[in-house]
């Protein structure tokens, strides 16, 4: 209060207003004091509160991080285990099938050992029977294979008649005819006949047997060249056999050793 | 009378509630997580033993199944042993080489060719001592008849009172001996012709028979061949 204002008034009343402004003072003070402390300690909770949260939190961040340790320390023992036992199926997979496939191998063993033996029993006697074979074609050359089939390799005459036996028959004929008019010249002529009438008479048996003669080799030269040629068809027949015997053969001979050839790599 | 608790102390014992309910939800996230953790790994190894123990199974049965089929094939393979011992030796025993009909007669033949000789159909069908004796016979029956002819013809002319010696006698005897010379010609020539003809249809006749018989060992040799190739073939089908 201004002082001014104070004036005038007693002593006691100026005390008591002093006593009471001194009061009201220092009643003013301690709220001053009291809201600083209240202020100081409202300030001072919020900050232990908030000491407090954050220590809070840190503890839940740290927790936090213990449970992902513990929860990654699980995993990774897990994951640990689980490596392991895949290690541990894989090597157990593998040692069944090693061993089965030993098993396999073995039965497959025996598969191969008995085609073996089977083998060792049946090639021998195929390449024996192929060795013999390489004598085939021996029939072949004994029936007359290799060498040209002719007419004179089969004994057989080259023509039904030759030019000597048509000769030969030429000749004989002619002969007999020259023989009979040699008769004829010789025929004894009868008594008081004219001899001009016998000669023209035995003359015209002559003429007949030379003539007789003349046509006949005619026709055994026409006769011959009909048989010779009816001799060659029919002997070609002959060797045309031959020849389709001995092909057949040679065919055959070969086809056979083939299919002992076949016989053989059959066993492969 | 209640007791007074000032605010600093409900504060602090709500501060230290507050902390204990932290600690406890701490305490409880660890145990959660270490319980989680326990029970993921007890888990875990159940799982993985189970595996193993499947696994185990499953080898011991393959392996089994390995031994079984292994055992099977043994006795198959037993039964055909017994089969192929059985059948190769009953095939063996029938080996055509064995049997004489069977052998290679190649040598045989080279040493004994087949030929109208061999056959027993050598040489002609008449030989020239009997063409000779045939063309005698003929010529000595023309020889016969013409002789016949001509005493029938002196017998007929005289038995008319006519001379021997006459022209028509000459005529008559010289046509008779003509005849008979003609005959005796013809004779000898068809004799000749026909020995010539059989000995040709003799040869071919023979050396058909020798075809015949050259195609028949020609057969044979192939059919031997053949007999030998499937009997081959029989025992590569045994492998």
């Amino acid at each position: 209060m201004p002082k001014a204002i104070v004036a005038g008034i007693s002593s006691a009343a100026y005390k008591n207003y002093e006593m009471q402004a001194a009061y009201e003072a220092a009643q003013r003070q301690r709220q001053i004091a009291a809201d600083a402390a209240e202020r100081e300690y409202q300030k001072r909770q919020a900050l232990e509160n908030n000491r407090l949260s954050i220590q809070n939190s840190i503890a839940s961040k740290q927790n936090d991080y213990n449970n992902s340790v513990t929860a990654a320390k699980a995993s990774y023992q897990n994951s640990l285990a689980d490596a392991k036992t895949q290690i541990a199926l894989a090597q157990a997979r593998a040692n069944a099938e090693l061993a089965s496939a030993r098993i396999a191998a073995a039965s497959s063993r025996a598969d191969t050992d008995f085609a073996k033996s089977k083998y060792d029993v049946v090639s021998p006697k195929i390449n024996a029977a192929i060795g013999d074979s390489k004598n085939y074609m021996n029939m072949y050359y004994a029936l007359g294979g290799g060498r040209p089939i002719t007419r004179g390799s089969l004994g057989l005459a080259e023509n039904a008649v030759s030019p000597e036996d048509l000769a030969e028959k030429i000749n004989r004929y002619s002969a007999s005819a020259g023989a009979a008019m040699d008769r004829f010249e010789n025929m004894p002529r009868s008594g008081g006949v004219s001899s001009a009438v016998l000669d023209g008479l035995i003359g015209g048996f002559s003429s007949a047997l030379l003539n007789d003669a003349v046509s006949g080799a005619a026709k055994f030269g026409i006769d011959a060249s009909t048989a010779n040629k009816d001799y060659l068809i029919a002997s070609q027949r002959l060797l045309d056999a031959r020849n389709q015997t001995l092909s057949g053969l040679r065919s055959n001979t070969l086809n056979n050793q083939s299919a002992l050839l076949n016989s053989l790599a059959g066993l492969k | 009378m209640a007791q007074y608790v000032p605010i600093s102390k409900l504060n602090d014992n709500i501060r230290a509630y507050n902390q204990q309910a932290v600690a406890a939800a701490n305490q409880y996230q660890t145990n959660l997580a270490n319980y989680q953790a326990m029970l993921s790994q007890q888990a875990n190894a159940a799982q993985n033993a189970a595996a193993l123990r499947a696994a185990s199974i499953s080898a011991n049965a393959s392996i089994a199944a390995a031994n079984a089929a292994a055992a099977a094939r043994r006795y198959q393979l037993d039964y055909d042993k017994s089969r192929f011992s059985d059948v190769y030796g009953s095939i063996l025993a029938n080996d055509p080489r064995r049997r004489p009909e069977f052998q290679d007669m190649s040598a045989y033949y080279a040493a004994n060719p087949i030929t109208r000789d061999s056959l027993g159909l050598g040489g002609d069908y008449y030989t020239p001592e009997q063409e000779r004796i045939l063309i005698n016979q003929g010529v000595a029956n023309t020889a016969k008849i013409g002789a016949k002819d001509r005493r029938a013809i002196k017998g007929d002319i005289a038995s008319r009172g006519m001379s021997y010696e006459s022209p028509i006698l000459t005529q008559l005897l010289g046509k008779s001996m003509y005849d008979q010379a003609k005959s005796a010609m013809d004779v000898a020539a068809t004799v000749r012709d026909n020995v010539l003809k059989a000995n040709r249809d003799y040869a071919l006749a023979g050396q058909q028979s020798v075809e015949d018989q050259v195609a028949g060992v020609a057969a044979s040799e192939n059919a031997r061949q053949q007999a030998i190739g499937n009997y081959m073939s029989l025992l590569s089908s045994l492998v």
